[in-house]
């Protein structure tokens, strides 16, 4: 009995040693990483086309993060990307580009094909002169991900260079910025009504500068009051003929909770 | 293993120097009758000592060295017993050794008998994941493992059983297109078929080659197969109700024949899981000619038809609202269940088999057999329609319940009144409205035919099947010490695959176009599944459409083996080449792929070798310690050979032969009062290629997903050992522990049947080191046994089944596939990791009774209860959908197969 114990006790070991560490170490699938490679950044790339409409007839690519979400619908089928030049939107037709491009996702655009464009100041990217949405059986030919991208934090951002509306801060149009120590002129109201294709909300500083938030009819928040306080916003930077704006992702963007201004 | 020491010791003789030697005499009777019996085979375990006892019940052991031995004799029908001996220089009479009519003979009934629906699971990749019958084996753990993990989808050391060979009177049975061992085709002929050996592992025998895995070896002769007649009746729960068999046997008689007849039927209107019918035949015979003393023919004819409605997998949100025995696959139709999907099955073989004992030291067996069989399966199809399955996953109240709450809880409140079925008359009515009119119908210009163009059909999916075999095996004593065996065999097969319509659910016709073609690629005779006659009008029952080829395989194999054996060691070596090649003809051309549809596809050639070799090392004539290893080259299946055998000719990327290198040792004891194995395993299996093809809800068409470059690696213990308390009372205890495991991560590629299209191409799949699935990892079982002298008997144990892992969707593991995933929620390390199934405990016991009349009648009643505990919840296996929704994992959920509940299984014999 003793020789089967140790021929026992042997195997065991033998055995264990060949399973080496039985750990369950599960192999985990990779991000995706584009083979693309960006060449050009978005404010070299305005540059190059500053007469516009115009369309891109050069290996053009450039990469930026996401910062805007169509899932609260404020923005429907365009996505704006930033860099550390600057932003630029691209028109698509797909209505639920937050599944694929959520913010603070890297994305590549080619953009050799496309048509770079203004839309009512805004810098865009589209098809043809028109600047159309990209059909969404051939978003992936102009339009790629790849593994790394974080969340730009927003530009802090003076309310005064707003209110001036003197295009100084053209070159931020599409960036996510920040505005802080403000509140809504009129807070007695909801972000948008129903109708209206933008309801404009003026936002104001203790100081009396201004700046427009624009909302669209078919944001889900369109029905929701505006924050009473004063506090901070985060937006897109847009512009409309001329005069600054801002377009919120979601009511989130704003932490209105301070004491508003006294007057 | 037992009779791989017999074998190998049975010229051991020879080297023995002892000059001691004596005779040893006896006399073997009937303990119950006091009869003597006759043809009882007694041995010295360990040596080559064997003999039979004569017509008077005495036998003879000559020249016996003195020595300590163990004394085994064995009868049909009776409970072996083993003896301690010693043996001096004087001769030894052991005088009247009495055998105890065996129960477990007779207990052996009720083994669970694996239907066809459980090893099927209804879904091709599930469908073979048991060992089948295990009963013929002798090892203690793969006895145990066959009948009380087997119903609960273990498979030994995780293996797929194509690598077990299966073989009948020396004809090789894998199916020559999946190279899977089949059982059903002698379903419910138990009795006819129990001479069979079943072997695990890497080991050799004396008559195959055998696989990695095991093999088992059936022996149809009719002069041994047990004389006499026996009629049984079955009553049970599982997958059917009722079974009764009956078999006569006369032996070898006087005028040198020998014939044995068996048939069976088994049948149930509904099954244990929901829905499921059972309607099965079976018959046998067996004729045995003996020319003279060196010369005999046989002849065996057999065949299974059976029919059964399938089961299918479901979600859990489906289950959580009915019952683990939900089937989606019925529904009422005239007062009746109907299922959609039955299978129907024959494969009637016949094998002829010349036994010539050429001298004392050799002997030749030569088969031809022949075999032609069916393998049908209905399904629905369905065009421009609503998808009619119940458990589609639009229709579950999770997919409604943030749009309409209220729909939902009345869709889940159908569910559970068991109103969620297939709904066959509103496939009816649709069918009724649908008036089309069809062009150019049948290729005919002016053609037009209008009538109710059928949105929902019933299909049969077909596979009949000819085959043809010719084997030779050889066996030859050369001396005391060197046995060599030598095989060959051929075999040819040709499988006719198609559809047919079935059932055109009160419609008029059908066209045979394909919809994903037609959605997709509008032109010119694009979507026509056969161009030899477009817009193919099809409303004939019968008729054939959709596709049609046919599968050729060749296979031929010369083996060789020799046993040595010495003193002290055994050793063995075992050589086998092959060839195989095998080809597509294309019945169909068809429109999406004109060129490479129709006719003979390339022919896929494969020259293999395997080599085995093993050695024992005998401690005692009670202690073994053996090694053994194999290495060989597989070539692919044709099964895995083709992207879409359906469609086209077009052959998988990189194809190329597997390969096997497995390593075992172990240890045995055999004594008076224990009996245990206990071994090790080892094994790397590289470049396995992988074919799975099924109905993809996204592209409403079949898909094939293609995975080359797998390799795995299996490694584990068992061990079984068996203890004998005291006569009569035995307790015992199996395991096995394994690891089995991917061990690369393969090339995916994804081709839809009626695209060109390749969907995805050469990804690579991240799965290195998970785990295999289809398999408890764990399997633990503990049991008493008790057989009383007044011959009844009484046992039960208890079983522990762990580290089941859920078949994983390859797609998922894509960088492609998850590409617009956000790869940090935990949402998604969910997704992407493999699921462990919950453990299972069961527990079983059984009991029986045996009673005899006039010494010739026996009486056998026994009962056997599985899963006493009545637990439904246990998930044997399932599969996630490939189906992926990137926004919401949680819509495709897997699909999961439970285990039965409570099972009993009461048995009734009566032989004479």
């Amino acid at each position: 009995m003793k020789n089967i114990l140790k021929i026992t006790l042997i195997s065991a070991a033998v055995f264990f040693t060949l399973s080496g560490c039985v750990k369950e170490d599960f192999d985990t699938t990779p991000e995706y990483v584009t083979d693309w490679v960006a060449n050009t950044s978005i404010a070299d790339l305005k540059a190059k086309y500053p007469d516009v409409p115009a369309t891109i007839d050069e290996d053009i690519i450039i990469k930026g993060i996401v910062v805007s979400n169509d899932e609260y619908g404020n923005f429907y089928k365009e996505l704006f990307i930033e860099d550390e030049t600057g932003a630029i939107g691209i028109e698509l037709d797909d209505g639920y580009l937050y599944e694929k491009y959520p913010v603070g996702r890297l994305v590549y655009v080619k953009c050799k094909g496309l048509s770079i464009g203004s839309d009512y100041g805004v810098p865009k990217l589209g098809l043809g002169l028109g600047i159309d949405r990209i059909n969404s059986a051939l978003i992936e030919d102009y339009v790629d991900i790849s593994a790394g991208g974080t969340p730009v934090e927003p530009k802090i951002t003076d309310i005064a260079e707003l209110s001036a509306n003197n295009g100084s801060l053209d070159s931020l149009l599409g960036c996510y910025i920040q505005i802080n120590d403000v509140q809504f002129t009129d807070s007695d109201t909801t972000y948008a009504v129903e109708g209206e294709f933008y309801s404009e909300r003026e936002i104001e500083d203790c100081s009396g500068n201004t700046v427009i938030m624009s909302t669209s009819e078919y944001a889900d928040f369109r029905d929701e009051r505006l924050p009473a306080g004063k506090g901070s916003i985060k937006a897109i930077l847009s512009v409309f003929r001329g005069d600054y704006q801002l377009r919120i992702n979601s009511p989130e963007d704003i932490d209105f909770t301070g004491e508003r201004c006294s007057k | 293993m037992r009779k791989l020491f017999l074998i190998l010791s049975s010229i051991l003789f020879a080297s023995f120097v002892l000059s001691a030697q004596s005779n040893i005499t006896g006399v073997v009777k009937d303990k119950v009758s006091g009869q003597t019996l006759s043809g009882a085979v007694v041995g010295l375990q360990g040596t080559g000592f064997s003999t039979a006892t004569d017509e008077n019940g005495k036998f003879l052991l000559e020249n016996v060295p003195a020595g300590e031995y163990i004394l085994t004799v064995n009868a049909d029908g009776y409970e072996s017993v083993n003896k301690n001996i010693i043996t001096a220089s004087e001769n030894s009479d052991l005088g009247i050794i009495f055998l105890n009519p065996s129960s477990t003979d007779e207990s052996e009934d009720v083994i669970i008998e694996l239907s066809n629906d459980e090893l099927e699971g209804g879904d091709d990749d599930l469908r073979t994941n048991v060992s089948g019958i295990l009963h013929g084996s002798k090892d203690i753990f793969l006895s145990t493992a066959g009948y009380t993990f087997g119903p609960l989808r273990f498979r030994v050391r995780g293996y797929d059983n194509k690598y077990s060979d299966l073989y009948m009177n020396g004809i090789q049975t894998n199916d020559m297109e999946s190279g899977r061992a089949v059982w059903s085709y002698w379903g419910g002929l138990n009795d006819a078929v129990r001479n069979n050996e079943t072997y695990k592992g890497i080991t050799e025998t004396d008559f195959a080659f055998g696989g990695i895995g095991g093999v088992t070896g059936i022996d149809t002769r009719a002069s041994n197969i047990r004389t006499g007649t026996k009629l049984t009746y079955s009553f049970t729960n599982r997958s059917y109700d009722h079974r009764a068999m009956f078999i006569h046997s006369t032996g070898m008689m006087k005028n040198g024949w020998a014939l044995a007849v068996s048939g069976s039927r088994r049948y149930a209107d509904e099954g244990y899981t929901e829905g499921t019918f059972y309607d099965a035949y079976s018959y046998f015979i067996s004729a045995e000619k003996k020319l003279n003393d060196n010369h005999s023919l046989g002849l065996v004819i057999f065949g299974a038809p059976s029919k059964r409605g399938g089961r299918s997998a479901t979600v859990q949100e489906v289950y959580d609202l009915t019952s683990t025995t939900y089937n989606p696959n019925w529904g009422w139709q005239d007062g009746e269940k109907r299922n959609a999907r039955i299978t129907d099955s024959h494969t009637p073989m016949a094998i002829f088999t010349h036994y010539w004992d050429i001298d004392n030291t050799s002997k030749l067996k030569t088969s031809l057999a022949y075999s032609t069989g069916k393998y049908n399966k209905t399904s629905l199809n369905w065009y421009n329609a609503a998808d009619p399955r119940p458990d589609y996953y639009r229709y579950l109240p999770s997919y409604i319940e943030d749009s309409d709450p209220e729909a939902a809880a009345v869709r889940a409140q159908e569910f559970e009144d068991g109103l969620r079925q297939i709904d066959w008359d509103a496939m009816y009515q649709a069918n009724y409205t649908s008036i089309d009119t069809v062009f150019d119908a049948d290729g005919i210009t002016g053609n037009t035919v209008t009538g109710k163009r059928s949105e929902y059909i019933v299909e049969d999916r077909r596979n009949e099947n000819n085959q043809l075999w010719f084997s030779s095996l050889y066996n030859k004593d050369l001396n005391d010490n060197i046995k060599i065996t030598a095989g060959i065999q051929y075999r040819y097969y040709k499988a006719r695959h198609y559809k047919t319509l079935e059932d055109l659910l009160g419609g008029d016709f059908i066209v045979d176009i394909d919809k994903y073609a037609e959605r997709d690629f509008a032109g010119e005779d694009v979507a026509d599944n056969d161009l030899a006659i477009p817009n193919h009008i099809v409303d004939e029952i019968g008729e054939v459409f959709g596709n049609d080829y046919y599968s050729t395989v060749n296979y031929a194999e010369l083996w060789a083996q020799g046993t040595y054996s010495l003193n002290k060691f055994d050793f063995y070596l075992s050589g086998k080449g092959s060839f195989t090649d095998f080809w597509r003809t294309g019945n169909m051309q068809n429109g999406k792929f004109p060129d490479n549809s129709l006719g003979d596809s390339e022919k896929l050639s494969f020259t293999n070798v395997a080599v085995k070799l093993g050695a024992t090392y005998k401690i005692s004539g009670m202690h073994f310690l053996h090694a053994d290893a194999a290495f060989l080259t597989k070539a692919p299946d044709f099964r895995n050979s083709f992207v879409s055998p359906r469609t086209r000719n077009q052959v998988v990327d990189g194809l190329t032969d597997e390969t096997v290198l497995s390593a075992q040792g172990g240890y045995v004891l055999q004594s008076n009062k224990i009996k245990a194995t206990f071994d090790l395993f080892y094994t790397q299996f590289q470049d396995q290629t992988s074919v799975r093809s099924f109905y993809f809800d996204e592209y409403h068409n079949f898909v094939n997903f293609v995975m080359t470059g797998i390799d795995k690696t299996h490694q584990g213990m068992e061990l079984g050992v068996e203890y004998t308390v005291m006569p009569g009372l035995t307790v015992y205890g199996v395991g096995s522990l394994g690891y089995y495991r991917w061990t690369s991560r393969p090339d995916f590629s994804v081709y839809v049947d009626n695209s060109a299209e390749v969907t995805y191409e050469n990804e690579t799949v991240y799965v290195d080191g998970f785990l295999v699935s289809g398999t408890p990892q764990t399997a633990l079982s503990g049991g008493v046994k008790y057989w009383a002298p007044k011959h009844w008997w009484i046992g039960a144990s208890v079983n522990y089944l762990d580290d089941r892992y859920l078949a994983f969707s390859a797609l998922t593991r894509t960088i492609d596939a998850v590409k617009y995933a956000d790869h940090t929620t935990d949402a998604f390390t969910e997704l992407i990791n493999q699921e462990k199934l919950p453990s299972s405990v069961t527990v079983d016991a059984f009991a029986g009774k045996s009673f005899r009349f006039n010494y010739k009648y026996f009486l056998n009643i026994s009962l056997n209860v599985t899963n006493i505990l009545d637990d439904r919840t246990i998930i044997t296996g399932g599969y996630e959908q490939a189906r992926l929704d990137i926004s919401d994992y949680d819509k495709f959920p897997p699909k999961y197969y439970y285990g039965y509940g409570l099972q009993y299984y009461l048995n009734i014999s009566f032989r004479f």
